[in-house]
């Protein structure tokens, strides 16, 4: 309650880096493995607490796609983006799912993320 | 008869004519004009009460017994069903208690013996009827009067009108019952509809705007910071609001409605997010969704007591006050801190806690005291009977922001973040809720009330900065007011006054609103 309204979720959590307010569980992961600049960026099926910004054309690495910027809802830090249109055939399954960055979230254990001391990517790559 | 009693009335013809003239005399005599109902009659020679019905009037009144058997069977068309036994039953009861009164014994055993086999009354019904008439109560006052048997007549004579088919006998009031619910249909389909004044007779009942709240009549300006909540207390004589300036302010209504301030509760830390008034008004608690509870005296503005742990700092985010106004629960908006019930003193009286308990969102009590409405943060409204200790559970696909329950605690309204507005019934019969929607809200928790005569209406508060009012018949909304400068998180109805409303927002002030202006010119 209280002005702003957050929705809290249980089980394994991952967080906003600087307010802590929950934004997936680990459930919804499809896929992570999905780059962006800051290193890694996982893709899940459900998102809470965030607020979608406008709708742009992006150029992905797989192809043209009308993404909308996600922010977070109590601090209103840019989380990632929500994938809303794909003109591809074969990334159509990504519509209306979400792109959180890495790096932008605490993990379920409450540990961040260095792209530096990442793995070397490999697999399917996004961005 | 060339009258033309057989023509039909109305532009669509389905009004008889003599029928109409009828009910005409049965209004004019029933409303005393004597002379006018006669003189109708013979103008249109319709008589008010039947030739069958006159000829029963008078056979009764002067207990022509068989005579009154033989009338009833031809007015039933001498069909032997339940209702025609019904009435010579009570016709030969009213008989036989006669007799008996009289000292006619034998005379009445006669009649048991020879008439009331006509009845086709098995033996035991017989013998019921003999110990019906011997234990009534009119055998046990002693004397034979004249007064009481005609009194018991006119009594046997209402009670057959009740037996007798129609056209023979017509309701009493007819006309009267007809525009009587002609009227009730007209406020049934009026929106606007807010007082239970008697309406005109002479056009088509229509409320406009002037009815409901829609206009700005003051604004209230003390508070530093957003106003997050706003209620009215129950006498609709103070109002409470709370501020993200950690503090609480009570105003008082004045008679010509105007608000002004009375005192300004200071002690918080945090945010003031939620308010609530005893139910006597003389209390009121104060909570935010990281601050703890407070407990004020209302005419004094003086803190009384801080709820829970000071170590602990128990963060409530909604209370609830039980009808004795001494016993009140409120909800944490820590998980795992659970409900709890303590008294005015500051005892706890009850809690319900454990792992399983979620945050709570919202809860509130019924007027009656007997169930507690909670809302989880996991989409769920629960009821519980306090009482029975029984649940009920329903579950909501989209999470809740706020609920408010209805003044006759009837039914309740919980605002979801997909922005509509869900009604459901506290009985339980209802499987799905009525929806409202026009508003906007996504991020916030905005709050919605109802109001009006009989909580006819309902109104919310709206991220986009206007206040939305619905009558509950309808999905959409009746009235938008715009007025305030940034999103709109609660408002109140005055419990006392249907035409005043006070909204709570972001931009720090709160509104008054009160009649409007009628949409038509006035003739």
């Amino acid at each position: 309650m209280g002005r702003l309204f957050v929705i809290d979720l249980e089980g394994l959590v991952y967080s906003c880096k600087h307010c802590q307010t929950h934004f997936a569980v680990t459930n919804d992961i499809i896929s992570k493995s999905f780059h962006c600049k800051h290193g890694r960026a996982y893709l899940f099926d459900n998102v809470v607490n965030v607020t979608v910004g406008e709708k742009e054309h992006r150029v992905m690495l797989t192809g043209w796609h009308t993404v909308a910027d996600i922010f977070c809802v109590s601090c209103g830090s840019l989380v990632g983006w929500k994938y809303e249109i794909a003109y591809d055939k074969s990334q159509k399954y990504k519509e209306g799912k979400f792109i959180i960055e890495r790096f932008k979230v605490l993990g379920p254990d409450g540990g961040g993320y260095d792209m530096n001391h990442d793995e070397p990517m490999t697999g399917s790559d996004e961005e | 008869m060339e009258n033309g009693l057989w023509e039909v009335l109305g532009s669509k013809g389905l009004l008889k004519k003599h029928e109409f003239i009828r009910i005409l005399v049965q209004c004019l005599y029933s409303l005393g004009f004597k002379n006018s109902a006669s003189c109708l009659e013979i103008e249109s020679n319709i008589s008010c009460k039947s030739a069958d019905y006159e000829s029963l009037e008078k056979r009764v009144l002067s207990g022509d017994w068989d005579s009154c058997v033989a009338v009833l069977d031809r007015i039933f068309d001498h069909s032997k069903d339940d209702t025609r036994n019904t009435a010579v039953y009570l016709v030969f009861k009213q008989c036989l208690l006669e007799y008996l009164k009289r000292g006619d014994v034998s005379l009445a055993l006669n009649v048991l013996r020879k008439q009331a086999p006509m009845l086709r009354m098995g033996k035991e019904k017989i013998h019921r009827l003999a110990c019906d008439i011997v234990y009534s109560k009119e055998m046990e006052s002693g004397e034979v009067d004249s007064c009481l048997v005609q009194g018991l007549r006119k009594k046997l004579l209402v009670e057959l009108e009740k037996l007798i088919p129609l056209p023979i006998v017509i309701p009493k009031r007819r006309l009267e019952h007809l525009v009587e619910t002609a009227v009730m249909d007209q406020i049934d389909s009026c929106l606007y509809h807010n007082s239970w004044d008697a309406v005109s007779l002479y056009k088509d009942h229509c409320c406009g705007r002037d009815q409901i709240p829609s206009e700005t009549v003051q604004i209230l300006m003390a508070h530093k910071n957003e106003v997050w909540f706003v209620q009215f207390s129950n006498s609709g004589k103070y109002l409470a609001t709370a501020s993200s300036d950690c503090t609480a302010i009570i105003w008082k209504v004045l008679d010509d409605s105007k608000v002004e301030l009375k005192h300004t509760l200071e002690s918080h830390q945090n945010p003031v997010s939620f308010v609530s008034w005893s139910p006597d008004d003389t209390k009121l608690l104060t909570c935010g969704n990281a601050e703890v509870l407070k407990l004020w005296d209302v005419d004094t503005g003086v803190l009384r007591h801080t709820f829970g742990n000071n170590n602990t700092g128990f963060t409530v985010s909604s209370c609830a006050w039980f009808p004795d106004s001494t016993r009140l629960v409120c909800g944490s908006s820590d998980p795992e801190r659970g409900i709890v019930m303590w008294d005015t003193d500051g005892n706890e009286i009850k809690a319900w806690r454990g792992t399983r308990i979620p945050k709570v969102v919202d809860l509130a009590v019924t007027p009656d005291g007997e169930s507690m409405i909670t809302v989880f943060s996991d989409k769920e409204i629960r009821i519980l009977n306090l009482e029975t200790k029984v649940e009920r559970v329903i579950p909501e696909e989209q999470p809740i922001t706020s609920l408010s329950i209805s003044g006759d605690g009837k039914f309740f309204i919980v605002n979801l973040s997909c922005q509509e507005i869900h009604l459901w019934d506290l009985a339980g019969e209802w499987k799905l809720p009525l929806k409202f929607s026009g508003h906007r809200q996504s991020k916030y928790v905005i709050r919605s009330c109802f109001g009006g005569l009989d909580s006819s209406f309902i109104a919310s508060g709206s991220e986009d900065s206007q206040v939305y009012i619905w009558n509950l018949k309808n999905a959409k909304p009746l009235e938008v007011l715009s007025g305030h400068s940034m999103t709109v998180n609660c408002v109140s109805w005055n419990p006392k006054n249907p035409r005043m409303l006070a909204s709570a927002s972001d931009d720090q002030t709160i509104r008054i609103w009160g009649p409007g202006k009628p949409n038509k010119p006035e003739n």
